[in-house]
């Protein structure tokens, strides 16, 4: 039930190949400052550059074109009403709602830039393995003990996910049907339990097994990553969009 | 429930990312390593709860569980939250580095609330007052998360003010669901494994 939905098959694509460390940071960077854009041409920059990265990382595109949907869920939600809340030049109405030529051009901003944001993260994950990015994170300083924690929360998600499956397979094989009543409730909220109950104990099992084989609070990494020149590259390449940006931005 | 990114004021977002960063540190510091294994598989649960979808008349709804990770984890909640929004963003594209601050934040804090509130009823005592402490922890966890997200949008926009006043709205009936969720279920861990219950 849990995999890495864009990962496909991991193309070895240019992206791919860059350190962990330098692709974080280069969509921490991209993230915040896409997230400060106020106007529709730098947006609109800053989407087409993310647009072409996520080219770059050729992710399945069914997959991928479902979750980017399923990510502009709110920000949907946000244009029923935000036409209507900023005040301006009336350019509809809808009963007693006036929709402004302000208010659809916030919306615009916003679903730009909040699209230019999926498109860069989605090319990020889709071309860097879980793994890498628990790696990259704890060499770019963040300490040891989330990093850990990260990793088995994934490793237990897959597992938990499973446990999820099996039983709710079990409850159906005995006619289980939710339905909005407090029977449905109660028995998903058995179901929670017993997920936490197997999860808990599969955990203490599994500790135990590591402690067996040497573990002491850290995972080891097996490559050292280095910086190559593409890194330098990928980031002197962003470095160039974001000044664009900012001069179109103005 | 979830912010999505580029919707945000940044002052709204720096803000997220102080107030987690100085849980998260709180809640690592009160984690041992040797805690990291269950810290995880609560994290995952909770992780895994917002799969569950929960119908509720003609539409569905997803558990949160924040009431249930807080009063099962105290302060640890606020590592286990991050990372499980972390993985969302990773895996389901839900949120991303600007938001899981504040994103963070606005489930987190209510858990830990919840913790004060509700862990020594849920602990202790007698299997009603147990039931009780249960539904308002599910019930306060999600109506705190709603208010939050609300009055987060609110003050990142005033023009997001009618929009935040709908998103609280939609909490009322999934805080009912979570509460008697929760309920049932430290009824359930009271009676299975009281170990979970006692060991934070």
């Amino acid at each position: 039930m849990i995999d890495e939905p864009l990962a496909g098959e991991r193309k070895q694509t240019f992206l791919y190949r860059l350190d962990p460390r330098t692709k974080i940071l280069g969509s921490l960077v991209f993230s915040f400052s896409a997230a400060l854009i106020q106007n529709l041409p730098a947006a609109g920059v800053a989407f087409l550059f993310a647009l072409s990265v996520l080219f770059l990382a050729q992710p399945p595109p069914g997959r991928t074109a479902a979750l980017l949907a399923a990510a502009n869920g709110f920000v949907l939600f946000l244009w029923v009403f935000l036409p209507f809340s900023v005040p301006g030049e009336t350019l509809f109405a809808v009963g007693p709602f006036h929709a402004t030529r302000e208010g659809i051009d916030r919306a615009l901003v916003l679903t730009v830039r909040s699209n230019a944001i999926f498109f860069f993260t989605a090319a990020f994950v889709a071309s860097t393995p879980m793994a890498a990015i628990a790696r990259g994170l704890e060499g770019l300083g963040v300490p040891e003990k989330l990093v850990s924690l990260f990793f088995f929360t994934y490793r237990y998600a897959v597992e938990i996910g499973k446990e999820y499956t099996r039983i709710l397979n079990a409850m159906r094989i005995r006619c289980f049907r939710p339905r909005t009543n407090f029977h449905t409730y109660r028995h998903l909220a058995f179901l929670v339990g017993m997920m936490l109950v197997n999860g808990y104990e599969r955990g203490l099992r599994v500790r135990s097994a590591m402690v067996c084989r040497g573990f002491r609070g850290r995972i080891p990494l097996l490559e050292a990553p280095s910086v190559k020149t593409s890194d330098a590259f990928a980031l002197g390449v962003l470095a160039c969009v974001l000044v664009v940006v900012v001069t179109v931005h103005g | 429930m979830h912010i999505s990114e580029g919707v945000l004021s940044m002052p709204i977002l720096a803000a997220g990312v102080a107030v987690a960063a100085a849980g998260v540190a709180v809640g690592m510091k009160k984690m041992g390593g040797d805690s990291i294994p269950k810290v995880a598989v609560l994290s995952s649960a909770f992780f895994v709860a917002s799969l569950v979808h929960v119908p509720i008349g003609p539409t569905s709804v997803h558990l949160v569980l924040n009431g249930l990770l807080g009063i099962l984890l105290g302060w640890s909640a606020f590592p286990a939250i991050l990372v499980a929004l972390f993985l969302q963003a990773m895996l389901f594209q839900f949120g991303g580095w600007t938001t899981l601050g504040i994103n963070t934040v606005n489930m987190a804090l209510p858990a830990v609330l919840c913790f004060y509130f509700f862990h020594g009823a849920a602990e202790g005592g007698t299997n009603r007052t147990a039931a009780l402490a249960g539904f308002g922890a599910g019930f306060l966890s999600v109506a705190l998360s709603g208010l939050f997200v609300a009055v987060t949008l609110a003050l990142s926009e005033g023009a997001f003010l009618d929009a935040a006043k709908v998103i609280f709205l939609a909490h009322l009936p999934v805080m009912v669901i979570e509460g008697i969720v929760t309920s049932v279920c430290i009824l359930f861990l009271r009676r299975v494994k009281r170990e979970i219950l006692t060991a934070s």
